[in-house]
């Protein structure tokens, strides 16, 4: 669709120029001496296509994938993951505990690029009900075949996805203005609600007659969509459900938070060097345990007031479907004997996964450790909000949308509340007067201290879009940096 | 650039075709990006070594080489503070566009400066510029639409 945005032709012929004798300033670094300037703590060193040709040369001799000269890459930070034995059983203490049942399937689907007809650049292959994906939608059904997803269904309503398709609806629409199914060829497929609203409906693969059905009533809405579950052959990846990286969900019936390994995921090998994958499953202060398997599933977790999930199967898959249900054991906390997470601000040994968790307003949270990705000890890696906000949580990595500002680490603008979560490891007792800015003016926001951070929540009224610039002062209007 | 498939014994070609074919393209995308030689070499290798070590999982490589190297300058940006450097001298044959370009993308937001490069230096369509910010199409022609009234008000 070419729009206002691309109707100048002067204005967008004059910037490409401009950026075009703007590139003509670089300088390779045989022509700028000592200029270099260290990224992640690295010394200088030669110049960068060097070593990419030379892992090119690698991997032309080698006749293997990825074996890049990652030496070179925060060597600091890259802790060897290195699995020793392997838990086949839960600690004895499950013994004296209930094992609750789960009366939802539990499944991980890792949709693989391969599978989808457009690029997706995931920044996480596991996806769960209802994620996020770019240029996707949200995820809500997944169909198996052989345990392999080979079809899908992404359905959204976001106005960022609305926005463009509104153009075909115009240019699509019927007769009488009512209703309009338009396709644009990719899969989408767009509804106009009686309301005016808009619902996109993006398949992957066959979509089964029983979908089309729901689909072709326009008075449908996207929470019928769901009511009526997903199509014969579909599975909905309904929660609670497991994820890779730093996975957090939650299901308002059981009330469990897991975190999960696999480490046959390549983008997560930067997690692995912040996580004590090693050794049987162990106890962490904090209410955590950790432990890894030799070849699948990692990690085990807890979380005062829910349940504790052990994952110790040694046959998991990559790029299938996974049920959990038959390698995990689920045990309340409330019954595990160490069971009082929050009352730990921080945790030792480390490398340790979990920084804190506490109780906020909001609910319950808790921290993760980033030690590897910016080298600054104690910073956050995930924050997790489990209760009244349970959809606002993330992880800040190197892909993540969340910002910081002044070692602040800000969780995701959460769209129903205007929200911007700041959080820091660093506690101001002496500041009991913290207030915070947006873009210089006073903001609202609440500010809350628990277990070891300071968490600040900034009603941010400008567009999110625009990166509001949030700052926290003192009393005297001075910027407080952790 | 679709890379091909099946034939284990054409990857590493393909790999270096791909490096021949892009490297210089790529480092001078992540100037633009960042206004730092220095950074768009380490931005562009980090790009480049993350393009080989997940060769086998991209269908289109050229696409992920500049995703990677938006989420490089990403993560340069964040911790470092800022998100550009104006500290480099511009060279002599720069013309008064061309700075006031640089100007604009040093202060506009990081999404709006990705949108921007990513569009008028690299060349990518509205819907590529989504996929290399990992963001839905809207978005990026949001991120667009207010890059381009910044450029606006100094090139008129």
């Amino acid at each position: 669709m070419n729009d206002e945005i691309g109707n100048d032709g002067r204005l967008d012929e004059r910037l490409r120029a401009a950026m075009h004798k703007l590139a003509s300033g670089y300088q390779p670094a045989s022509e700028r001496g000592d200029a270099t300037e260290p990224i992640r703590g690295r010394s200088r060193r030669s110049p960068w296509w060097t070593s990419v040709a030379a892992a090119t040369v690698l991997v032309v001799g080698a006749g293997i994938g990825v074996v890049l000269t990652r030496a070179q890459h925060n060597s600091e930070s890259d802790v060897a993951a290195e699995p020793s034995s392997v838990p086949t059983s839960p600690p004895a203490w499950t013994d004296r505990l209930t094992i609750p049942d789960i009366d939802e399937p539990t499944v991980a689907v890792r949709i693989d690029e391969e599978l989808l007809d457009e690029p997706l650049m995931l920044q996480n292959p596991y996806v769960r009900w209802g994620d996020s994906i770019p240029t996707l939608g949200s995820l809500w059904y997944v169909r198996f075949d052989g345990g392999v997803p080979v079809s899908s269904i992404a359905i959204t309503d976001h106005p960022a996805w609305t926005w463009d398709i509104y153009e075909q609806i115009r240019s699509n629409a019927a007769p009488d203005g009512s209703e309009v199914a338009a396709a644009d060829g990719e899969g989408f497929d767009t509804w106009q609600n009686p309301d005016g609203t808009v619902r996109v409906v993006h398949t992957v693969g066959e979509v089964s007659a029983q979908l089309d059905e729901i689909l072709a009533d326009p008075r449908a809405t996207i929470d019928d969509l769901r009511a009526a579950g997903p199509p014969d052959g579909y599975v909905a990846l309904v929660e609670p459900v497991i994820v890779s990286s730093m996975a957090q969900t939650t299901s308002s019936e059981l009330g469990w938070l897991a975190v999960l390994y696999e480490p046959a995921a390549d983008q997560l090998d930067r997690y692995l060097a912040t996580w004590p994958l090693s050794g049987d499953v162990t106890e962490i202060p904090g209410g955590w345990l950790s432990g890894s398997a030799e070849d699948g599933w990692r990690a085990a977790v807890a979380i005062d007031g829910y349940t504790v999930r052990i994952f110790t199967p040694d046959d998991v898959p990559a790029s299938t479907m996974q049920t959990i249900r038959d390698h995990v054991e689920l045990v309340p906390v409330s019954e595990v004997p160490w069971a009082s997470p929050f009352e730990h601000s921080a945790v030792d040994p480390a490398p340790t996964p979990v920084l804190a968790g506490g109780e906020l307003s909001i609910g319950r949270w808790v921290a993760f450790d980033t030690t590897d990705l910016d080298g600054r000890p104690g910073d956050v890696l995930c924050q997790r909000f489990v209760g009244a906000l349970r959809g606002l949580d993330g992880c800040v990595d190197d892909d993540a949308t969340a910002w910081t500002r002044c070692g602040w680490v800000a969780g995701p603008y959460d769209e129903d509340t205007g929200r911007y979560v700041l959080l820091t490891t660093e506690t101001f007792a002496e500041h009991d007067d913290l207030a915070a800015r947006v873009d210089g003016d006073d903001a609202d926001v609440t500010i809350e201290q628990s277990g070891g951070f300071t968490v600040v929540y900034a009603t941010v009224v400008a567009d999110p879009l625009d990166h509001p610039d949030v700052t926290i002062v003192d009393s005297t209007g001075n910027e407080l940096c952790p | 650039m679709t890379r091909p498939t099946g034939e284990d014994e054409s990857r590493p070609a393909a790999i270096a075709d791909l490096f021949a074919a892009h490297q210089d393209a790529a480092v001078r995308f992540a100037y633009v990006l960042t206004g730092s030689s220095a950074v768009a070499d380490d931005v562009a290798q980090d790009a480049f070594a993350q393009v080989v070590r997940r060769w086998n999982d991209l269908r289109d490589p050229k696409a992920y080489l500049f995703r990677a190297i938006v989420s490089g300058a990403r993560s340069w940006g964040r911790r470092r503070g800022r998100t550009y450097a104006l500290d480099a001298p511009l060279p002599l044959a720069v013309d008064s566009d061309a700075v006031a370009v640089r100007q604009v993308l040093a202060e506009v937001p990081l999404p709006q400066r990705e949108a921007l490069v990513l569009r008028y230096f690299a060349g990518l369509t509205d819907p590529e510029v989504a996929a290399a910010m990992g963001v839905p199409l809207g978005t990026a022609k949001s991120h667009l639409r207010r890059g381009i009234a910044a450029m606006r008000k100094v090139l008129q």
